[in-house]
């Protein structure tokens, strides 16, 4: 039998890079999903940030909107939230160490290629802090755009993403 | 067209205070789903989760960190975190000894053969619990192995009477 989820790009970095762009969203499915793993930034206290792309090329207008719990393991859990953003943040301040595997999630994507509806995602992820504290991120966010989206696009506020992270995209058979 | 997302193997416990998957994780894929349905408890109590290295060791050693969120029906929503525990102690709790009753949880492990990597997972459950009553409630977690170690299967144990489950271990390829 055939299977359900369905690869259809990914990348594994072979050296350290600026940022990741996968696409291949189309009407094909109508609900995507990302894993990332082994996502480590080459500079201390980095947020791994996406925006949605269209054409291939980053949307960078004011149109993000995401709500998380954040979890941690060390202390009280916090809310976090913001709107008209022109980035996702997926993560907090993250350490930069190459032996403890960074950051981890799981997104779905829903509605992205229907030009007439919003495209949203959710989104569960753990990293470790600079101090190893581990986080992780429940929640979701929006693109508060009736666009037609074919991908995403992964990048740290500053740096670069450590070569051996592998990011992919699969779409879900209808 | 092949999908990506393939059956590795399951195990059953039937009545039993401790099971294991073991040879679950290969290197041929880095993220992992875990599916643990219908976890039928003796008595409401934890089903605690713990990493088995390619020794074939349980790993008991305090380097185990989770949080989690009780989304419960009834009641304050309740955050639980520990560090330097020695299990995922939160992977589910139920109360499967009412009519009814069971615990459900869908994981993610990621790098876990990875031995330049600590082996992290996101876990979320639906399930029932005793409070005066039995309610629902919901579990949305994280955790973390902090040990760089090659790790290839899981170990469940109850911290109170006996499961009864069947658990699958699903390629994310």
């Amino acid at each position: 039998m055939a299977g359900s989820l369905i690869e259809i790009s990914s990348n594994t970095l072979g050296s350290d890079t600026s940022s990741v762009t996968l696409t291949g969203i189309d009407s094909t499915f109508d609900v995507y999903k990302f894993t990332l793993n082994n996502v480590i930034p080459d500079t201390a206290d980095a947020d791994l940030q996406f925006r949605f792309t269209e054409s291939g090329s980053p949307n960078t207008t004011s149109n993000y909107d995401n709500a998380y719990k954040s979890l941690r393991s060390d202390t009280t859990f916090s809310n976090s939230s913001a709107t008209n953003n022109d980035k996702i943040n997926l993560t907090g301040s993250m350490e930069n160490d190459s032996n403890t595997g960074g950051q981890n999630s799981i997104l779905y994507v829903f509605n992205a290629n229907n030009s007439s509806e919003f495209t949203f995602a959710t989104l569960e992820n753990v990293f470790l802090a600079e101090d190893g504290t581990m986080l992780g991120n429940q929640g979701g966010f929006v693109l508060t755009q009736t666009t037609t989206v074919d991908g995403g696009q992964f990048f740290f506020d500053s740096g670069n993403i450590r070569s051996g992270a592998r990011f992919v995209l699969y779409g879900l058979r209808k | 067209m092949v999908g990506s997302l393939e059956f590795i193997k399951s195990a059953t416990g039937s009545s039993v205070s401790s099971f294991s998957i073991t040879d679950c994780f290969t290197d041929k894929y880095d993220v992992y789903k875990v599916v643990a349905d219908d976890i039928v408890t003796s008595t409401e109590a934890f089903l605690e989760l713990r990493f088995i290295n390619s020794s074939g060791t349980i790993i008991t050693t305090s380097d185990y960190d989770f949080a989690d969120l009780f989304l419960k029906a009834n009641t304050t929503f309740v955050e639980r975190k520990v560090t330097n525990d020695d299990s995922i102690f939160d992977f589910n709790l139920s109360i499967g000894s009412v009519s009814g009753g069971a615990g459900n949880t869908i994981a993610y492990i990621f790098n876990p053969t990875n031995a330049s990597s600590y082996t992290f997972l996101t876990f979320q459950a639906g399930s029932v619990y005793d409070d005066s009553g039995t309610f629902g409630f919901g579990q949305k977690g994280i955790g973390v192995l902090k040990q760089a170690s090659d790790i290839t299967g899981l170990h469940f144990l109850t911290n109170t009477g006996t499961v009864t489950s069947t658990i699958s271990v699903y390629g994310v390829k």
